[in-house]
């Protein structure tokens, strides 16, 4: 096969592709397959492009399915369907043959976990992959510029993620430029925040579950278990348990068959489930030196990691700090020699050292380069009483809501509440207040507490003698919904339009500007068309249509505003086209 | 913030204070002013050492005398942060004024934690450290090397000599980095430094140690003046620590390496005594005058520790039969092949030490009194023999305190051998325990030197224990309870599970799969519902081990798993280090953790569970001692006789020493919240909650006394969401915070800032 500039073959096996003989080659760079006897190779995809793969089941044809992303995204429109490949071993020895595809897999499946771009699915710890240290960087959105026009296929692609995951958005979106209001550009000009704020969302990684790896076993008819072990399985048990994977490497496929091997690990995993100490039963020879090399290493590399300790927190200080005096604490206070549970202990500790692990080694490379201040900081906050301190003013951060319907209906309904009980309540406040006002010097000398007092008695007043209650309007839902309708695309363009009118004029923007005034049309029409329809609809309420016009004057009002300020600007220069 | 007390201007580096500090610091200022001493119990995480500090200094610099403070606390990291707040302090102090002029204060520890040489300090044994220190700095080494050349000395301990103690450190406060910082910069070694600099510094911060053990407290602690103020913070522990610095286990390992130990001692002096027979003569002339002059000198060289010895035996001629070198050595052989017979006994003897003494003298014919002198010579020889690789004689250092120890004291002390571990254990593991019983006699020295000692922790209860046990009359004793503006913590006692079984440590029934299921589900449910940080102590390691093995093979710590990463503690010092700075990183990324302690381990004494490391503290079952160790049944009966103690009053107050200072970990301030769970049917008994301190007596109130698993979880729901509404800091004003005018609402004197030009000289202001 002919290579690529920089390229180096890994791994090449036999294999027959769309019935024809070949070879299957992976290299640093590319999955490519070549016709035998042909130098070119007829398939080929670029590592970077490859998306997932599967394999056949045990038992039938032992095969290869790959699938690649399609080399440029086409339009954002339609997403286009991945290519895919199948290629078969046609080895006698199945075994063999599993063995050479296992050689592909590997070497693929990490791949495959970091194109998995959505891992936050939740699920249980076994079916979502989980990312692994070295992708954890990587992202789809990482690089998108924002803003640019024309969109690139990236931010299209981000748009239309966006919008899938916020309903509110694709709501407005569906009024507005789905309408043909606003052009699709324009809409998102005003929302780039959302896009910024969802790409780096895009990249934030979801940690490793901490639960522990089950092996999920279905018990069958005939009282055996099955187990699947699946790449990612395996590779979080090599993660987890590395002298399986040392064994893995020793002893698969020349030694025992990987069939085997897992069949022992598991049996292995089984009869020793509750082992704590240096006690085995159903002896495994390869099994029970991985758990001795396990536990030699949890008790040796214990020391390599001292350097990051916090002072504070290092208890060894201490211990150096004086002679070694006393009786010996009594048998109570010391591990058992009995049976020797520290194996386990160490288990645990370091097992949830290594689901810390990505945060931890890029935390310390951090640190690692200042090292003195940490130390006063920490004995700083180990020491100093925050409250007993004037506090400085505090932080506020706008509360973000997403879908702000629903938050005004709860408001609404818990408001109802309150002003039934309120109302009674309200009479005395009011007496008391019109009492201090009658007679003014009674609290002389507080001006700002009587001012205080009979505002917010004037404020109370007020909103309990305006009917606003939406309930109490009785407008029917669809009515409601153009209503807001309405609003959204009028205050939308106007938007759009002000902004355009405050910038310097050229014969671009006044196009668009008037683009958008002529859209306003369309807008005004969509507003007599709901006035219409509350005049007509059927409501409690006599005067719904009235109230409709009454409440979309606003709109139509700063409308009108919009174009005459449009065609005040224009006027002076007509257009010439 | 600044107020009087009597008095006495006080400043105060904060903005305001808490009631309780205020009025701990009355307490405290009475005890001073008594020159008595005193006991304090106030609530851990309301800021005690700040209080102390900041009322001690005062009390220094505005009274004449200057009165030395001795402060010593539990634990290396607990000296670092009572130097930084004692730094914070004094910088506040210069920033309102105040001149304070020459003040010192800094931190003592080992050799390990402050050397700054190069190769020296890159080893990892104290031990080690301290040996290769000696080969430098031993004065027969500088001797030698006056006239030999090839010898290395430690530079920084070089520059050290040649400079005047008060030229040594500029005046200031010196945290024990700081200390290691300035060495490193100036060339000079800290270990030392601080040793020189003693004398001369207002604060001196080290651990117990350094005051109570004997061998220690006479290097490090004998110059210091009769009116200097001792401070044992954290102190409900200071009884054991006493003990423990009188008490000594020898087993087979320490006779073999003894043994070893006489033989190259005996070589040495054959070696001496061809080469050079003047200085075996020399030493044989100043022993003849008595120990204290022979070893006036030795004052950088002190070698080898020992026990201490009352003054009229020092001033006595060591005895003829060990003056002589070879004799000695003989002496100690014969000693060794004593205890070496003893070993072989396969039954267990307890005896007093008169017994034992009588016994020794039948079998070998050694007296008491040479006995009595046995730890001093053997330092003397040492010396003499210009022996630096002080590692290899420590086993016969213990042997010789040993035989010091049992021939000074003849109460208070039990010689017990006992030739299996327990009385389960077929392993024959034979070990020979002097064992301290009364803790008075290492503190009594203090007691009596010193005028005023403070006795102070978070939980002191109940306070008529301590003077009993320590021999000491309180002047003023007193417990303050916590000013609370919302109940910031939570103490809950389960007693059932959620199958309403009753769960408990107690032996008979701890292994009970029904308990080791509602413990393991309590767990769970907490780690489900409480965020961050949840600690859980257990009685015992041996119990801690053997739940943890049952409830991972039933599959219950799965569940665990689901919500939080587990840690535990190990017998290992470095490896639960690791563990605990891991456990913090998952408590602040929002991982959420779950710490598995052994109460009166090494995590629960020192480290703090404040804020997000520590929402809710665990207590399973109550942690009482082993009650059926030997020694401990010794003590219990010494106290008996001796103080009246009844023993099961001894043991319940332990353990809840023990279990309070386990809970009282999760606070720090008042705005810190947390939840303590005391998960044991007994804790609803009033015999076991009155020993529980005042404190967080007081907040548990009887609706929580008798929860089941459910039960206390709805608790802990509603307490958690009820602490994450925000927190006004006027509600706190004036009722759990003081500023100046709550003081003075409260008949004290505030912040006199009008006439603060005349009234507050706060620096020496002769009287």
């Amino acid at each position: 096969m002919l290579l690529l500039p920089g390229e180096a073959i890994k791994h090449s096996s036999a294999t027959t592709y769309d019935k024809g003989e070949g070879t299957l080659y992976f290299t640093t760079k590319r999955l490519a397959w070549c016709r035998a006897g042909a130098q070119v190779a007829a398939v080929e995809v670029l590592l970077e492009n490859f998306r997932d793969q599967q394999v056949s089941k045990q038992g039938r044809k032992v095969k290869l399915k790959v699938e690649a992303a399609a080399a440029a995204a086409a339009g954002p429109a339609e997403t286009v369907r991945p290519l895919s490949y199948i290629f078969q071993w046609e080895q006698e020895d199945e075994a063999v043959a599993i063995a050479e595809r296992w050689k592909f897999v590997s070497e693929l499946s990490p791949l495959s976990s970091r194109s998995a771009k959505d891992s936050g699915g939740g699920g249980g710890a076994v079916a979502s992959p989980a990312p692994s240290a070295a992708a954890a960087t990587s992202s789809e959105y990482s690089k998108v510029r924002i803003g640019a026009v024309p969109a690139s296929a990236e931010e299209v692609m981000l748009r239309q993620e966006v919008l899938s995951k916020n309903g509110e958005l694709a709501k407005v979106h569906k009024s507005l430029v789905v309408a043909g209001l606003v052009s699709e550009d324009e809409f998102w000009s005003t929302r780039k925040h959302i896009l910024e704020t969802y790409a780096i969302q895009s990249q934030l990684r979801k940690g490793e579950t901490s639960s522990w790896l089950e092996l999920t076993q279905m018990s069958q008819e005939t009282g055996n278990f099955k187990s699947t072990i699946t790449p990612n399985i395996a590779r979080r048990i090599f993660r987890e348990y590395p002298q399986v994977k040392r064994a893995y490497v020793d002893n698969v496929p020349h030694k025992v068959s990987e069939k085997t091997f897992w069949k022992r690990f598991i049996a292995s995993q089984f009869f020793n489930r509750g082992r704590t100490g240096d006690t085995y039963k159903g002896r495994d020879s390869i099994f029970d030196k991985c758990s001795l090399e396990e536990d030699a290493a949890f008790s040796d590399s214990r020391q390599a990691n001292l350097n990051f300790l916090a002072r504070l927190l290092d208890l060894t200080r201490t211990e150096e700090d004086s002679m070694e005096t006393g009786n010996a604490p009594d048998f109570t206070m010391r591990p058992s020699l009995a049976d020797n549970k520290l194996p386990l202990i160490r288990r645990f500790n370091n097992r949830s050292q290594l689901v810390l692990q990505p945060m931890l080694s890029s935390k310390r490379k951090r640190t690692a380069s200042s090292d003195r201040t940490p130390v006063a900081r920490a004995l700083e906050d180990a020491t100093v009483l925050n409250d007993l301190e004037l506090a400085p003013d505090e932080k506020r951060v706008r509360l973000n809501i997403h879908d702000r319907t629903r938050y005004f209906a709860s408001l609404a309904k818990g408001d109802a509440a309150a002003e039934a009980a309120g109302a009674r309540a309200a009479d005395p406040e009011a007496l008391r207040v019109s009492y201090d006002i009658a007679r003014p010097l009674g609290g002389c000398g507080d001006t700002y507490k009587t001012m205080a007092t009979m505002s917010s008695a004037a404020h109370r007043r007020t909103a309990q003698m305006r009917p606003n209650r939406i309930q109490e309007l009785h407008i029917p839902d669809d009515v409601s919904a153009a209503i807001a309708e309405c609003h959204g695309a009028g205050t939308e363009m106007l938007r759009h339009l002000w902004a355009l009118l405050r910038l310097p004029p050229s014969p671009d923007r006044r196009q668009k500007a008037e683009s958008i005034v002529v859209a306003f049309e369309g807008v005004n029409k969509h507003i007599r068309e709901t006035i219409a329809r509350a005049s007509t609809a059927e409501s409690k309420n006599a005067r719904l249509g009235a109230m409709v016009e009454k409440m979309l004057l606003p709109i139509v009002e700063s409308l009108r505003v919009g174009k005459r300020a449009f065609e005040t600007q224009a006027a002076p220069r007509p257009v010439s086209s | 913030m600044r107020f009087f007390i009597d008095d006495l201007p006080v400043i105060f580096p904060y903005d305001y204070v808490y009631p309780e500090q205020y009025q701990y610091m009355c307490a405290l200022k009475k005890s001073l002013d008594n020159k008595g001493h005193g006991m304090l119990e106030m609530p851990s995480g309301t800021g005690k050492t700040i209080s102390l500090l900041s009322l001690i200094v005062a009390y220094q610099q505005f009274y004449p005398g200057r009165r030395k403070l001795v402060y010593c606390s539990r634990t290396v990291p607990e000296i670092d942060k009572a130097l930084s707040e004692l730094k914070r302090l004094v910088e506040y102090r210069r920033k309102q004024g105040c001149r304070d002029e020459n003040f010192l204060g800094l931190g003592l520890t080992s050799r390990k934690n402050l050397c700054v040489h190069p190769r020296v300090s890159t080893e990892r044994k104290g031990a080690v450290v301290d040996a290769k220190c000696r080969e430098m700095t031993a004065s027969w080494v500088r001797n030698k090397a006056t006239t030999e050349g090839n010898i290395e000395l430690c530079d920084f301990f070089e520059k050290i000599q040649t400079l005047e103690a008060v030229d040594l450190l500029p005046a200031g406060v010196y945290t024990l980095d700081d200390l290691t910082d300035y060495g490193k910069e100036n060339g000079m070694c800290p270990y030392y430094l601080s040793r020189r600099v003693i004398p001369l510094a207002d604060v001196i911060i080290y651990s117990f140690h350094y005051m109570v053990d004997p061998k220690v407290a006479e290097l490090v602690s004998r110059e210091f003046e009769k009116d200097s103020i001792i401070v044992f913070d954290e102190a409900h522990n200071i009884d054991s620590i006493c003990i423990d610095s009188l008490s000594v286990d020898i087993n087979e390992r320490t006779l073999r390496a003894s043994s070893a130990s006489v033989e190259r001692l005996g070589e040495r002096v054959e070696e001496m005594k061809s080469q050079n027979s003047a200085k075996l003569q020399g030493e044989y002339d100043r022993l003849v005058d008595g120990l204290r002059d022979a070893l006036a000198a030795r004052d950088e060289d002190l070698v080898l520790s020992n026990p201490i010895l009352p003054d009229h035996v020092l001033r006595e001629a060591v005895p003829g039969n060990i003056r002589k070198a070879e004799h000695f050595v003989r002496f100690l052989k014969r000693f060794v092949e004593y205890l070496k017979a003893r070993m072989r006994v396969m039954h267990v003897v307890a005896e007093t030490t008169p017994s034992f003494l009588k016994h020794v003298r039948d079998v070998t014919y050694i007296d008491r009194k040479p006995l009595r002198f046995c730890a001093e010579r053997l330092a003397s020889l040492v010396r003499t023999l210009e022996i630096t690789d002080l590692e290899e004689y420590g086993s016969l250092a213990k042997v010789a305190a040993f035989a010091t120890l049992c021939a000074t004291y003849d109460t208070g002390f039990m010689v017990l051998f006992e030739p299996y571990e327990s009385d389960q254990s077929k392993v024959l593991n034979p070990i020979l325990h002097l064992a301290c019983l009364d803790a008075a006699i290492a503190i009594k020295p203090v007691f009596q030197r010193f005028h005023t000692v403070i006795i102070t922790s978070g939980t002191l209860s109940p306070m008529d224990m301590y003077p009993r046990m320590l021999g000491f009359v309180p002047a003023v004793q007193e417990s303050l309870t916590m000013t609370l503006a919302r109940p910031c913590f939570a103490p809950l006692v389960v007693t059932r599970g959620g199958d309403q079984v009753a769960i408990s440590s107690r032996f008979e029934v701890r292994n009970d799969p029904a308990v080791v299921r509602n413990y393991g589900h309590l767990l769970i449910e907490t780690a489900r519902v409480v965020p961050d940080g949840v600690v859980a102590f257990f009685p015992s390691y041996l119990y801690m081990e053997s739940i943890v093995a049952l409830w991972n093979e039933h599959g219950l710590l799965k569940d665990v798993w689901k919500h939080k990463l587990i840690f535990v503690e190990t017998p290992d010092a470095a490896e639960t280090s690791v563990a605990l700075q891991n456990y913090r990183e998952a408590c602040n990324n929002g991982r959420g953790a779950v710490l598995l302690s052994v109460a009166r381990g090494k995590v629960s004494e020192g480290i703090d569970f404040d804020h997000n490391y520590g929402r809710a503290v665990i207590m399973f079952g109550i942690p009482y001692q082993y009650t059926e160790s030997r020694i401990l049944r010794a003590r219990l009966e010494f106290m008996r006789e001796a103080h009246q103690i009844r023993e099961s009053d001894f043991l319940t107050f332990d353990a809840l020493r023990h279990a309070s200072q386990c809970i009282g970990r999760v606070l720090r301030g008042k705005t810190d919240y947390g939840l303590m769970i005391l998960a044991d049917k007994r804790y609803a008994r009033e015999d076991k909650r009155s020993k529980l301190p005042q404190w967080i007596n007081s907040c548990l109130s009887k609706a929580n006394l008798n929860l089941s698993t459910d039960m206390a979880i709805g608790n802990m729901r509603r307490f958690l969401k009820d602490m994450a509404q925000p927190f006004d800091m006027s509600q706190q004003l004036g009722v759990s915070m003081w500023a100046n005018e709550h003081i003075v609402q409260h008949g004290g004197r505030g912040d006199i800032t009008e006439a603060a030009g005349t009234a507050m000289d706060i620096d020496q202001v002769s009287r």
